[in-house]
């Protein structure tokens, strides 16, 4: 072959040789010699290499049929592979082999053969292609870092809005006890004789006392959602009748502004519906209130549609009012927006953020829109079931939310049996319906409810859930069992919706809150008795100056220091009894009777303002019924010196001076 | 320039001083915390803020703590991730820095968006050359001293730097450096 040819090849390639018919190698390149010293002139070529790629060489002839093919070559002393390919010069009967080192075999095989750069022809890319894989390597391992920080600071953040949402739902508790003690005690003074000065600073104590009470439940649910333990609760209802109330409910707030609410359905009527009433509603109400809070003149509308062919409900709020610039529309479902106006509970900020995930939890859809000075137009969509065949179950359920929005009377005619095993709570619930004009029975199990209702017709039973002997559902079915049943209310402090559903479930016509608000034993007794005919309104009224005035000075002077020292001494007695039986039954382990005392207790240690007490207890109970052990010793280890300073608290309390 | 310096750059300074050390740097670089995959090739600012934040957190002049990452580079880094390649660059100081740009032309293929220096050597007598050392950007001059050392480290056989002599040009930096060799026979 021509050595000038040869020369090219060399320069293109690191190693190169000929093989002739008797497969004997010749014109063996340089560097080929360098790295191969025992290649000479003429040696066979099977004997010098290992052909490892194509597989089947042993003749000339096997060279001619692969001479289109890859060739690997490994020497036989295992030193030197080689990578490369035939040419076959066309006046010639011999071939040329054109290479360089295989890359990969070196490097594994023979790393002690050191290869340079300059042995890899320009054109060859094995070099490139072991730093590409080399970083690659290193690329997926920066990527697996960071996800794994991502992840990290994921859960970080997630944890933290876990315990800032259970932080919420603990706080927003423990307010609520204690509000709700002002709101007995406002309740409890609010009739008393007064000079028309503190008549009104009670009714601001009072509305605001409300208000807060709005704001903590709104945080609740907030943070209900935000944990995600907020569950749907399906039941049939009538949506004129919802609407209805919607309409009711926010009226009275509409007059004061002179404004109207009107609603229109454009569905068929007759129909019930499936859905979750309850969160349905507090979104409608929501929505009309916010209308109603910032239209000054004018109307607030509801239209309700449906789509055809699908179950998709459209509810339509339209106002009048001065509408929201394009800019805060975008953020008014933001948490914490709208630091707005106004004395409502509506206005935290919270509100529509809560309407929105209510309305996302029924798997529904809301928008709004809005021009400045033209109203504000919001709608909602949530699927609802029309294949319901109940019709007015709710029946009760609207007329006592219409009915607690209206004025209303504050004395009744009517027997009421009230059942409860905490005997101060009795003597409490007691006093605060005869205060309303009704003739009162007590009992302190469900047993002897069921057998006095045996004997006595009553109007309306009000009672407790967990009692000894026989609980209130228990005994609520047994009632109800009978000839026309009066209507019996469950008293509880579990408001979950759930356990409400359930209670309804149980017979129950309705419930009431613990400790008892005024207004909403209000609201209960309207719904159930007859009026007094010379009841008068209502009106909130007290003689106290409620910066002054703690729970126990609040029930002193309602009921008159004769009654207080005896209802003090009941409580008393009773709680420290019951707190006995608490340890009696620690001693024991007996996790079931814990948790029904500690229930009982701080239901009346409550109410006597005994809070780190009621608080206690409320732990103790709820880690009883989790059969949490070390939860319980937290508790327990010192209730019963916070229990005896609590006492000595309620003991030592006087009135200094007169109020 | 490409993750895989920024991740050196971190690799040194956590080894050498700790983690600790190292998150003050990027906290007061204030790079974002993705500047560090290997085949990303990020912003010269990038770079230029982590070795700039290296340098006030250290109390170190940028010089000094360039010198070092190219210590830490040629000794340490390199040889961990890139050993293969290092050891086909070359036996002897002057066979690896003739063919420093054949290497870091393989680099780019597969770094399209690479822009490496050159290295030209001129052999002067039998134990020193001067390196022509040109580079599309600006003050990495102290980079390049520290990898030399590293290089003398490598192969056993001290280099000493004993002339720099900046070159003026347009764009970048250039200069000449020459070098002895303590042990010219390897
Ligand atoms: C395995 C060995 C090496 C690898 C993988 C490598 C890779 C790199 C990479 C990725 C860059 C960044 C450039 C860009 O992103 O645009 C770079 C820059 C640089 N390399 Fe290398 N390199 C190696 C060895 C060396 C050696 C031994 C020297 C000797 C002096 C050197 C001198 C430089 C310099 C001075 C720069 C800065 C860029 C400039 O001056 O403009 N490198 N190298």
């Amino acid at each position: 072959m021509d050595s000038q040819l040869c020369e090219i090849l060399d320069q293109l390639f690191t190693f190169t040789f000929s093989i002739d018919e008797e497969l004997a190698v010749s014109r063996i390149s340089k560097r080929l010699k360098a790295q191969l010293p025992e290649i000479k002139d003429r040696s066979h070529f099977l004997e010098t290499f290992e052909c490892h790629r194509p597989a089947g060489i042993h003749s000339f002839t096997d060279l001619e049929t692969s001479d289109q093919s890859m060739f690997l070559l490994i020497s036989r002393d295992k030193k030197l592979a080689l990578k490369g390919q035939l040419i076959r010069l066309i006046d010639s009967h011999a071939y040329q082999f054109v290479g360089m080192p295989w890359l990969a075999w070196m490097n594994e095989k023979a790393p002690e053969t050191k290869l340079k750069l300059g042995d890899f022809p320009k054109l060859d890319s094995q070099m490139d292609q072991e730093f590409y894989f080399t970083s690659q390597q290193s690329m997926v391992r920066d990527l697996e870092e960071l996800n794994e920080k991502l992840m990290i600071a994921e859960g970080e953040a997630k944890e933290a809005s876990r315990v800032q949402s259970d932080l919420f739902a603990i706080m927003s508790h423990e307010m609520r006890t204690p509000l709700n003690g002002v709101i007995s005690a406002l309740s409890l003074i609010s009739d008393e004789d007064s000079s028309l000065e503190k008549n009104k600073l009670i009714s601001i104590a009072n509305e605001s006392a409300n208000n807060l009470l709005s704001v903590i439940n709104y945080t609740l649910d907030y943070s209900k959602i935000d944990a995600g333990r907020m569950t749907l609760q399906e039941q049939d209802f009538s949506l004129s009748a919802l609407i209805e109330s919607v309409v009711t409910v926010t009226e009275s707030r509409a007059k004061e502004k002179k404004l109207t609410v009107t609603s229109r359905l454009d569905i068929d009527t007759s129909e019930s519906v499936r859905g979750d009433s309850e969160k349905l509603r507090q979104v409608l109400i929501n929505i009309v209130g916010n209308a109603i809070k910032f239209t000054d003149e004018g109307e607030v509308s509801i239209t309700v549609s449906k789509s055809k062919g699908n179950n998709m409900y459209c509810f339509t709020i339209e106002d009048t009012g001065a509408g929201i610039d394009s800019a805060d529309l975008e953020k008014i479902f933001d948490p914490f927006w709208g630091k707005a106006t106004g004395s409502s509970g509506i206005s935290t900020g919270l509100g529509l953020n809560i309407v929105k995930r209510l309305v996302e939890i029924m798997a529904g859809n809301i928008t709004a829109i809005s021009t400045q000075g033209h109203g504000t137009t919001f709608q909602v969509f949530i699927p609802l079931s029309s294949d319901a065949h109940t019709k007015g179950t709710l029946a009760v359920e609207e007329r006592r939310t219409q009915q607690s929005q209206l004025a209303m009377p504050n004395s009744f005619s009517g027997k009421v049996l009230l059942v409860d095993d905490n005997q101060t709570n009795l003597m409490l619930g007691k006093m605060m319906l005869e205060k309303h004009g009704v003739s009162v029975r007590t009992a302190s199990n469900g047993q002897e409810a069921v057998e006095i209702a045996r004997d006595i017709t009553f109007d309306l039973v009000l009672m407790d859930i967990s009692m000894p002997i026989m609980d209130g559902v228990t005994a609520t079915k047994e009632i109800n069992n009978r000839e026309n049943p009066p209507p019996v209310v469950a008293l509880t402090a579990n408001v979950r919706d759930e356990l409400i559903n359930k209670y309804r479930a149980d017979g129950f016509k309705g419930y009431l809150r613990k400790p008892l608000g005024s207004q909403a034993l209000l609201t209960e007794l309207n719904l159930w008795l007859k009026p007094n005919p010379m009841s008068l309104g209502v009106t909130i009224d007290s003689e106290k100056d409620l910066s002054k005035t703690s729970i126990l000075e609040a029930l002193w002077s309602q009921i008159g220091e004769e009654n207080f020292q005896r209802v003090r001494e009941l409580f008393l007695e009773e709680t420290e009894r019951r707190v006995n039986v608490l340890l009696g039954a620690w001693v024991r382990r007996d996790l079931e009777a814990m948790r029904k005392e500690a229930h009982t207790i701080s239901s009346s240690v409550a109410s006597f303002g005994c809070e780190d007490l009621a608080w206690r207890l409320k732990q103790i109970e709820q880690a009883s019924s989790e059969n949490d052990v070390r939860e319980i010793i937290k508790y327990m280890k010192d209730i019963e010196s916070v229990s005896t300073d609590s006492l000595k608290a309620v003991t030592s309390f006087s009135v200094t001076e007169e109020v | 320039m490409y993750g895989l310096i920024h991740t050196a750059l971190r690799d040194m300074v956590i080894e050498e001083l700790g983690d600790h050390t190292w998150l003050e740097i990027t906290e007061v670089s204030n790079v974002p915390s993705d500047s560090f995959l290997t085949m990303r090739s990020y912003d010269d600012e990038v770079t230029l803020a982590l070795v700039s934040a290296a340098s006030s957190v250290l109390k170190l002049p940028v010089a000094d703590a360039l010198e070092a990452f190219g210590l830490y580079w040629m000794t340490t880094f390199a040889p961990k991730e890139y050993g293969a390649l290092l050891d086909h660059t070359g036996n002897d100081p002057i066979q690896f820095l003739e063919n420093l740009d054949d290497l870091h032309d393989r680099i780019s293929t597969a770094f399209t968006d690479f822009k490496p220096p050159s290295f030209r050597v001129a052999i002067s007598s039998q134990n020193a050359a001067t390196i022509k050392y040109v580079s599309n950007r600006k003050g990495l001059t102290p980079f390049v001293l520290g990898i030399l050392k590293g290089l003398g480290q490598r192969f056993d056989n001290g280099i000493e730097i004993t002339k720099i002599e900046p070159v003026a040009c347009e764009r970048g930096e250039q200069c000449d450096i020459t070098i002895s060799l303590e042990n010219a026979d390897g």
